[in-house]
């Protein structure tokens, strides 16, 4: 019952959202739009929700259990809980002054500091990976070098020709690859949605059998 | 020597990271101001909003989060500044928590400089989770699928701005600000696939360009601006250099400097597997 109730359910629900691509239908349009788009919202928020019931549970046991770095899970619980504050007393919620003094002065920034982080990781991995080992190594350093060149006005300013190198790079070796990966990853996602919708994959409803 | 070779390919990660830093630092002082080349595809998308006729509905897609905002806020403003500048309507709206708060701060300078007004010339939907069932009842009623709320919490249905926007179709063009997943696939799956929309063009982060220029080429999007540079490159088309402009020199340099460490790294590596040769 806990499982052949949830397959039914996806059935019938993937099962309408399919004919009302297929269909023309007033009714079934006014169905989907009306019911079964507000239920995926409605389920969305309540995820959410869980979300941040799970991470008040996770990291109040870490910060009770004294559990090593849980200092850092202090500093969470209590950003989440003075911004989640902020949202809900501020007279504006997320666009009052006061809410946003603290969104750009500490969300804004680290968020982009982590970000921009990446550029040092980036730069420490490319220097220790791209080494000229074998064809297939030469070929993806020389790449890198074309495209990063062809990617800033410095580039254009040593040669030319890198922009347009790294377009030609772009557009008939990167394209025809990357259409390639799309159309396996989509038929793989179609094959992974039939599989759902017929039950054949559980996984998700309380794993295993 | 050996010990030099040693140190060539087995440069200790710090003096990476400090020359790295010292590269993408020093051009914020001594400006470069090289000059910035125009891709056909950030033209395109620039010609796009420019020609369009007066007092047409534009939907913003502020799909992004807040770490985006190097790449993401110079063409954000860039496109929001031109399409108000040409007389457009424009309608921003996000799947993302950050998107709406976000291009309400960064947008207040270009909003004041153009005189756009708040429900007259522009309104910010806020964030809306669960991107696909949103999208999808935008089709038959955007007040509706928006619960009648805007950003603020004021009633949209009150705004003149919405006389020109009821559904979907309404649509004049798409600008989708891509940062991954919701982003550009899911506007053509919802909207252009169903022939709501014909025009959509899109902002994307460097890493996500590669994957927006295949969509470009196969004519799903009819322009792609892409990281700083595509930043810098609309920038310059709009007439207005901005923050993208001036970290060109920084990218270049950075650029450069990578480039100088791997070829080091890769004498290093020639020169240590020469001298192993010989040894053996």
């Amino acid at each position: 019952m806990r499982k052949t109730v949830p397959i039914i359910i996806t059935f019938i629900a993937g099962a309408i959202m399919i004919l009302e691509s297929y269909i023309q239908s007033d009714f079934l349009y006014k169905f989907v739009q009306s019911y079964l788009a507000r239920a995926v919202t409605v389920s969305t928020a309540w995820a959410v929700g869980l979300g941040a019931v799970n991470i008040i549970r996770v990291h109040g046991r870490r910060i009770q259990n004294k559990r090593p770095s849980y200092f850092y899970s202090i500093v969470l619980l209590i950003t989440f809980f003075w911004f989640s504050i902020l949202g809900f007393v501020m007279q504006k919620h997320n666009s009052d002054v006061f809410y946003l003094f603290f969104y750009d002065n500490i969300l804004l920034n680290l968020s982009a500091t982590m970000y921009s982080v990446l550029a040092f990781y980036i730069g420490s991995a490319a220097y220790r990976s791209f080494r000229v080992r074998s064809i297939d190594a030469t070929m993806l350093l020389l790449t890198s070098i074309i495209v990063m060149l062809g990617a800033v006005p410095i580039g254009q300013a040593i040669w030319p020709g890198f922009p347009t190198l790294s377009s030609w790079i772009g557009a008939n070796i990167n394209t025809p690859v990357l259409r390639a990966m799309t159309i396996g990853l989509t038929l793989g996602g179609l094959t992974q949605s039939m599989r759902n919708l017929i039950g054949i994959e559980r996984g998700h409803l309380s794993g295993g059998e | 020597m050996q010990g030099l070779i040693r140190r060539m390919y087995n440069v200790d990660r710090r003096v990476i990271y400090a020359i790295l830093l010292l590269a993408m630092a020093l051009p914020m002082f001594f400006t470069l101001g090289l000059p910035i080349n125009i891709d056909t595809y950030v033209e395109a998308a620039y010609n796009v909003v420019n020609e369009l006729p007066e007092g047409s509905v534009i939907w913003i897609g502020c799909e992004y989060s807040a770490s985006q905002i190097a790449e993401i806020k110079p063409m954000l403003q860039a496109f929001a500044r031109l399409a108000l500048q040409k007389g457009h309507y424009i309608y921003i709206g996000s799947a993302f928590a950050d998107g709406c708060t976000t291009a309400h701060n960064w947008l207040q300078g270009v909003f004041a400089e153009t005189g756009a007004v708040n429900g007259e010339n522009y309104v910010i939907f806020g964030y809306r989770p669960s991107f696909n069932s949103t999208m999808e009842a935008v089709r038959s009623s955007v007040v509706e699928a928006m619960s009648d709320r805007d950003h603020y919490g004021n009633k949209l249905s009150d705004k003149p701005i919405m006389k020109h926007f009821e559904k979907a179709s309404d649509i004049d063009l798409v600008i989708v600000f891509d940062s991954g997943s919701p982003g550009s696939d899911d506007y053509i799956a919802v909207w252009r696939s169903q022939g709501e929309v014909n025009l959509m063009i899109c902002g994307a982060t460097g890493v996500e360009l590669p994957n927006q220029l295949v969509k470009y080429d196969a004519g799903l999007l009819q322009g792609v601006v892409g990281g700083m540079n595509g930043a810098a490159q609309l920038e310059k088309l709009v007439g207005v250099p901005g923050s993208a402009t001036k970290g060109m020199d920084s990218q270049g340099l950075a650029h450069l400097t990578i480039i100088a460490f791997m070829v080091i790294g890769n004498i290093g590596y020639l020169l240590a597997k020469k001298q192993d040769k010989k040894v053996s």
